[in-house]
C-alpha cells in the first residue's frame, strides 16, 4: 500500500513536469521539436505499460521500483501533454489577439490570460490521470513481485491467499480513486461556477 | 543475432500474436452487447434497475484491471463454484472491465443529442421508439464511434495484462521466448512495436473516424475514463 503511494506521488510528480514540456513541446512553432514530442506521445499511448515496464526490467536491467516508476512515467507524461496541449489548445485564438491589442507582452498574456484559463480547463482531467496512475501502479508489481508469475500458474495451491489479498486490495483501490474521483467532481462543480462568474 | 531470436521465435510469437488478437475480438464484441445493457440499466427511470448499474460501473471504473483480472479466477470460481480456464476467465474480466466504459461512452454519446431533436422528433409525429431509432441513434451513435476506437485500443493493450493469469497470448509469449533465450532488448523491442502498430493504426483510425464524421467533442470524457 505504502509502495503503491509513493510510487504513485513520485509518478505523478516527474510524469506532469514531463507532460508539461511535451505538451508545451507538441505546441510548438519549431517543426522538429513538435515532430519528437508527438513521436514520443504516440509511442508511448499505443504501447502496453507491461511491456514497457519489462522492457527496462529485463532488457536494460533496472531495479524493480525505478523501472516500474519510469514506467509509469513514461506513459503517464504522454497523457498528460496531451491533457496540456488540449487545454492550452482550447483557448480560442482571440483571447490571444485581444490581450495583444491591450497592450500586453507576451509573457503576460501567458501569465494573465492564458495559464488561469488553461488551468481551470486541465485540471480536472489531470486529477483523473491522478487516479489511472494509482491503478496503473499495480501494474507495475509485476516486475516487483517476481513469483506473482510463477505463483499464478499454480492457482489451486494459492487460492486462498490470492482471493484474500484481492479482496482487501480492491477495496482500497476502490475507497481511493473513488474519494479522489469525487473530489475532481466537486473541483469541476466549482470551477464551472467560477467560470461562469467571470 | 538480434533477427536469430525473433525469427527463430517467430511462429510461437505469431501463435500467441493470433491469441491476442482473437481475445481482443471476442471481447469487443461481447463489450459492446454488455456495454448497451448496461447502459440501457443506467439510464432507465426504474431505481431498480438505474442503482445497481451505477454502483457496478463506479466500482469497477475506481479497480485497477489487473485487480478485476485476478478476481475472476480467484473470486468468482470460490462463489459459483464454476472453475473457468485462464482464457475464459480473463475475458470475462476483461468484458467486465471495459463494458463500463463502453456504458459511459454511450450514455455521453445519447446526452450529447440536443433535446430539442427529440422535440421535433415526437413533435413531427413520432413515436417514442421512432424518434430513437431515427433521431436520437444515428446521432447518438456517430457521437460514440471515436471514442469507443480508443477504447478498443485500450482494450488492445488490456489483453497483454492477461498474461499473469497463464493465458498465451502475444506478450505472454514473448515472455516465455525470453526465459529461453535470455534476449530481452530484441524481444520485448519487437513486441513494443507490434503493439505500436497495432494500435497506433486503430488509433489513427478513430481520428479518421473522428473527422469524417463530424463527431461532437466526447473528449474530456474519454480521458477521464483512463486505459
Amino acid at each position: 500500500m505504502l509502495v503503491t503511494l509513493q510510487l504513485s506521488a513520485l509518478g505523478f510528480v516527474f510524469s506532469t513536469a514531463l507532460g508539461i514540456v511535451i505538451g508545451l513541446c507538441r505546441l510548438s512553432n519549431n517543426r522538429f521539436v513538435r515532430a519528437v514530442a508527438t513521436s514520443y506521445a504516440e509511442f508511448f499511448r499505443n504501447v502496453p505499460l507491461v511491456v514497457q515496464i519489462f522492457f527496462l526490467y529485463f532488457g536494460l536491467g533496472m531495479s524493480s521500483f525505478s523501472a516500474g516508476l519510469l514506467g509509469l512515467v513514461l506513459s503517464s507524461s504522454a497523457y498528460i501533454g496531451e491533457i496540456i496541449r488540449s487545454g492550452i489548445g482550447a483557448i480560442p485564438r482571440t483571447q490571444y489577439e485581444v490581450a495583444h491589442a491591450s497592450g500586453l507582452s507576451s509573457l503576460q498574456v501567458s501569465r494573465y490570460v492564458v495559464l488561469p484559463q488553461a488551468i481551470a480547463i486541465v485540471l480536472p482531467p489531470l486529477a483523473t490521470e491522478f487516479v489511472n496512475l494509482i491503478k496503473n501502479s499495480a501494474i507495475a508489481l509485476t516486475v516487483g513481485v517476481e513469483e506473482l508469475t510463477f505463483m499464478t500458474q499454480e492457482i489451486d495451491s494459492i487460492t486462498f491467499r490470492g482471493f484474500e489479498a484481492a479482496t482487501a486490495a480492491t477495496a482500497i483501490y476502490v475507497v481511493v480513486c473513488l474519494v479522489i474521483l469525487q473530489v475532481v467532481g466537486l473541483l469541476e462543480r466549482h470551477l464551472k461556477i467560477e467560470r461562469r462568474v467571470m | 543475432m538480434s533477427h536469430n531470436v525473433i525469427l527463430a521465435n517467430l511462429p510461437y510469437l505469431l501463435n500467441g500474436l493470433k491469441t491476442t488478437i482473437v481475445m481482443s475480438l471476442l471481447a469487443m464484441g461481447m463489450c459492446l452487447i454488455f456495454g448497451t445493457a448496461l447502459c440501457f440499466a443506467r439510464r432507465s427511470r426504474s431505481p431498480l434497475l438505474r442503482m445497481p448499474a451505477r454502483a457496478y460501473i463506479d466500482v469497477i471504473r475506481s479497480a485497477p484491471l489487473l485487480l478485476i483480472i485476478f478476481w475472476f479466477i480467484f473470486f468468482v470460481p470460490r462463489f459459483t463454484g464454476i472453475r473457468l480456464d485462464p482464457y475464459g476467465s480473463a475475458l470475462i474480466a476483461l468484458v467486465a472491465y471495459f463494458s463500463t466504459h463502453v456504458a459511459e461512452i454511450m450514455r455521453a454519446g445519447i446526452q450529447a443529442v440536443p433535446r430539442t431533436q427529440i422535440e421535433a422528433g415526437q413533435g413531427s409525429g413520432l413515436n417514442q421508439w421512432q424518434v430513437y431509432r431515427f433521431v436520437v441513434m444515428p446521432q447518438a451513435i456517430k457521437n460514440m464511434i471515436p471514442a469507443l476506437i480508443s477504447r478498443f485500443v485500450a482494450l488492445i493493450m488490456g489483453t497483454s495484462l492477461t498474461y499473469i493469469v497463464g493465458v498465451i497470448e502475444f506478450f505472454r509469449a514473448a515472455t516465455i521466448v525470453n526465459n529461453r533465450e535470455y534476449a530481452s532488448v530484441q524481444i520485448f523491442s519487437f513486441v513494443a512495436i507490434v503493439y505500436f502498430i497495432i494500435c497506433f493504426g486503430f488509433s489513427r483510425f478513430g481520428e479518421l473516424c473522428r473527422r469524417r464524421l463530424g463527431a461532437q467533442e466526447l473528449r474530456k470524457m474519454e480521458i477521464s475514463l483512463g486505459r
